[in-house]
C-alpha cells in the first residue's frame, strides 16, 4: 500500500510541476526532441529518488536541481553534433531561471493563461498556422510547401505572430500584477 | 557575470532572430557565437532569452496538446482499420490524405506525437482551437473545391490568354504597351525565384520595379502600372451576342514587409474599339485613369490591399464586353499606399522593394452559360 501511495503521491506532484521543469529544460536545450529525451530522463530520475524527499513543497526545487544536472549531462552529448550554449552559459540561465521562477511561483500559470487568451486575440488564420507549425509532427518545410510558401517566408511570418503575442502577454501580465 | 551599461545598443529584434534560429536549428557558429555573447554581457538579455523561450515552450505545449487531443480519435479508428491501413480522422471527414499529411505529418510521426504530448490542457478552450485549426484545413479544402469548379466550368469557357511569365521579354518601359502581345508601362522585369519568394506558377514572374517608364516627366508616381493588350478580333462572333463575359484573374505577390508598409494590388481591364494612333496617343490615354474609363466602352477594376503576411493574393474581375469591343487592355499595378499618404500622388517615383504579379488568364464566356 505504501508504494501505491507514493506512486499516487509521485504523479500528483510530477503533473503539478511537469509544465515547469519541461519549460526549464526548453529554455536551455531550445530543442524540443531535446527536451522529450531529458524529460524522460528527469521523470526516472525524480521516482528513483522520491523516498529521499521529505516535504511535498520541496519537489519542484527538488526538480530543478535534477533537472539542471540532467540539461548539463545531455548538453554534453548534444554538443558532438549541433550547436548548443556552452557550459557556462547554460548553468548561469539554469541558476536566474531557477531563482526567478522560485520567486514569482504564479509566473508559469499567468503566462500559460495570458497565452491561451492572447491566441484566442490572434486573427483567425494567425492562430491556425501558428498552432499548426508548433504542434509535434508537423514540418515546417512541408507545410511551407502546402501553404505555397518558402519555409523562409513561413518563419517570418510565425516570428510575426509569436511577437504579437509575446507583446500582448506582457501586457496582460502587466495588468494583471496591477 | 558584469552586466554592461550599453543593453539597449543592441537591437531588440537581433537577439530576437538568433533565439529563433538557435529554436529551430538552423544557428551557424557565428550566430551561435552572437548569441552568447549578447547573453553573457547583459542580465536584460537573458530574462528576453528566457521569456522569448518560454512562449515556445508554451507553444509547443498548447499545439502538442490539441494534436493529442485529436490523435485519441485517430488511435480509436486506427485499431479498427486492417492492418496497414491508417483510418481517416473522422473529426474532419472531408480531409483530403494529403491536406492531412501536411498539418499533421505520416501517421507515423501522428503517433510519435501522441507519444510525446502528456500534458491536457483546458477542453474548452481546445474546442475552441480545435475549431480554429479544422477553420484552416477546412480553407484549404474549400479552395480546392472552388478550382475544382471553375475546372468544370470551363467547359463552357473560353481561355484566350494565359501568361505566367515563363518566356517572351520583360516588360518594355515606355509607358503604355503599345501594340497587343507585348508587355508594357513602368519598370518591370521578368525574374525567376527568389530566396523570399516563389513564382505562383512555373518558374518566373513578373517583378514591379519602378512607378514610372522611361522619360516620364516628372519622374513620379506610387503605382507600378504593366498592361497588355489583347486583341479579340478573332472572337467577333462570340463578341456579336452582345452577352459575352471578359474574365480577368492574376496572382499578386509580395515579400514580407514591415507592418508599417502599405501595398495594393489593383487589377483592371478596359473593351476598346481601336488602339491608339501611336504613343503620344497612349500616354494621353494611359496618363490617368479617368481617361482610360472615358475612352473605352466598357471596363473594370478591383484593388486589394497585400498581405505582410501571405505571399500570393488572387485578384479577379469580370465584365460585360460590348459587341463593338475589339481590344482588351488589362492593367497589373502595385502601389505604395505609405508613398501616397505621405506625398499625395505624386510622389517621387516609388521603387518596389519585392512586389510580383504571375499567372494572368483571360477567358470569355457568354452571360447565358452562367447557368
Amino acid at each position: 500500500m505504501e508504494i501505491e501511495d507514493d506512486a499516487t503521491r509521485f504523479v500528483r506532484l510530477f503533473m503539478l510541476y511537469e509544465r515547469r521543469l519541461r519549460s526549464f529544460v526548453f529554455t536551455l536545450l531550445g530543442n524540443r526532441d531535446a527536451t522529450d529525451e531529458v524529460m524522460q530522463e528527469i521523470s526516472t530520475v525524480l521516482w528513483k529518488k522520491f523516498g529521499q524527499l521529505e516535504d511535498d513543497d520541496c519537489f519542484l526545487k527538488w526538480g530543478y536541481v535534477v533537472a539542471r544536472y540532467e540539461v548539463l549531462m545531455h548538453r554534453r552529448r548534444l554538443a558532438r553534433d549541433r550547436f548548443v550554449l556552452d557550459e557556462g552559459l547554460m548553468k548561469l540561465l539554469s541558476d536566474e531561471f531557477v531563482a526567478d521562477e522560485l520567486e514569482n511561483a504564479d509566473r508559469s500559470e499567468q503566462l500559460r493563461k495570458s497565452l491561451d487568451g492572447c491566441l484566442e486575440s490572434l486573427r483567425d488564420p494567425d492562430r491556425q498556422i501558428i498552432l499548426t507549425a508548433y504542434a509535434s509532427g508537423t514540418k515546417i518545410a512541408s507545410l511551407a510547401e502546402r501553404m505555397n510558401v518558402t519555409p523562409g517566408s513561413l518563419y517570418k511570418w510565425l516570428g510575426r505572430i509569436r511577437r504579437r503575442l509575446q507583446r500582448c502577454i506582457e501586457l496582460k501580465m502587466i495588468s494583471a500584477t496591477n | 557575470m558584469i552586466d554592461h551599461p550599453k543593453d539597449s545598443s543592441v537591437p531588440k529584434s537581433t537577439l530576437t532572430e538568433l533565439i529563433d534560429q538557435y529554436c529551430f536549428g538552423s544557428i551557424d557558429e557565428v550566430g551561435l557565437e552572437q548569441l552568447q555573447q549578447l547573453l553573457r554581457d547583459s542580465r536584460a538579455h537573458r530574462d528576453q532569452f528566457r521569456q522569448e523561450m518560454q512562449l515556445h515552450a508554451a507553444l509547443h505545449e498548447v499545439a502538442d496538446s490539441l494534436v493529442s487531443d485529436l490523435l485519441s480519435d485517430t488511435d480509436r479508428l486506427d485499431l479498427q482499420s486492417p492492418p496497414g491501413q491508417v483510418a481517416s480522422l473522422s473529426v474532419w471527414p472531408s480531409l483530403g490524405e494529403g491536406v492531412e499529411h501536411a498539418v499533421f505529418g505520416s501517421p507515423v510521426e501522428r503517433s510519435q506525437a501522441a507519444k510525446l504530448s502528456i500534458n491536457r490542457l483546458n477542453r474548452n478552450f481546445f474546442s475552441r482551437i480545435g475549431a480554429a485549426v479544422s477553420g484552416l484545413l477546412l480553407g484549404i479544402i474549400l479552395t480546392t473545391a472552388i478550382w475544382a469548379a471553375t475546372a468544370s466550368a470551363r467547359t463552357r469557357v473560353l481561355n484566350i490568354f494565359h501568361d505566367s511569365f515563363e518566356s517572351g521579354p520583360s516588360p518594355v518601359a515606355s509607358g503604355s504597351p503599345m501594340e497587343p502581345d507585348a508587355w508594357g508601362g513602368d519598370h518591370a522585369k521578368i525574374v525567376e525565384a527568389l530566396p523570399s519568394i516563389q513564382p505562383a506558377n512555373g518558374k518566373r514572374m513578373l517583378r514591379f520595379l519602378r512607378a514610372d517608364y522611361v522619360g516620364k516627366d516628372p519622374p513620379t508616381g506610387h503605382m507600378g502600372d504593366v498592361y497588355r493588350v489583347i486583341d479579340l478580333q478573332g472572337h467577333t462572333s462570340e463578341l456579336s451576342h452582345g452577352d459575352t463575359l471578359a474574365a480577368v484573374e492574376a496572382a499578386f505577390g509580395s515579400v514580407p514587409f514591415d507592418e508599417s508598409q502599405l501595398f495594393h494590388a489593383k487589377l483592371t481591364m478596359y473593351a476598346l474599339a481601336k488602339l491608339p494612333a501611336d504613343e503620344a496617343a497612349w500616354h494621353v490615354l494611359i496618363r490617368a485613369p479617368v481617361h482610360l474609363a472615358e475612352g473605352s466602352l466598357a471596363s473594370a477594376s478591383r484593388r486589394q490591399e497585400l498581405s505582410s503576411d501571405i505571399t500570393w493574393q488572387q485578384l479577379s474581375l469580370e465584365m460585360r464586353l460590348p459587341s463593338e469591343a475589339r481590344y482588351l487592355l488589362i492593367g497589373l499595378h502595385v502601389a505604395d499606399g505609405y508613398a501616397a499618404r505621405k506625398h499625395g500622388s505624386s510622389p517621387p517615383a516609388v521603387e518596389f522593394e519585392g512586389q510580383f504579379a504571375d499567372d494572368v488568364r483571360v477567358t470569355l464566356r457568354r452571360a447565358s452559360d452562367r447557368d
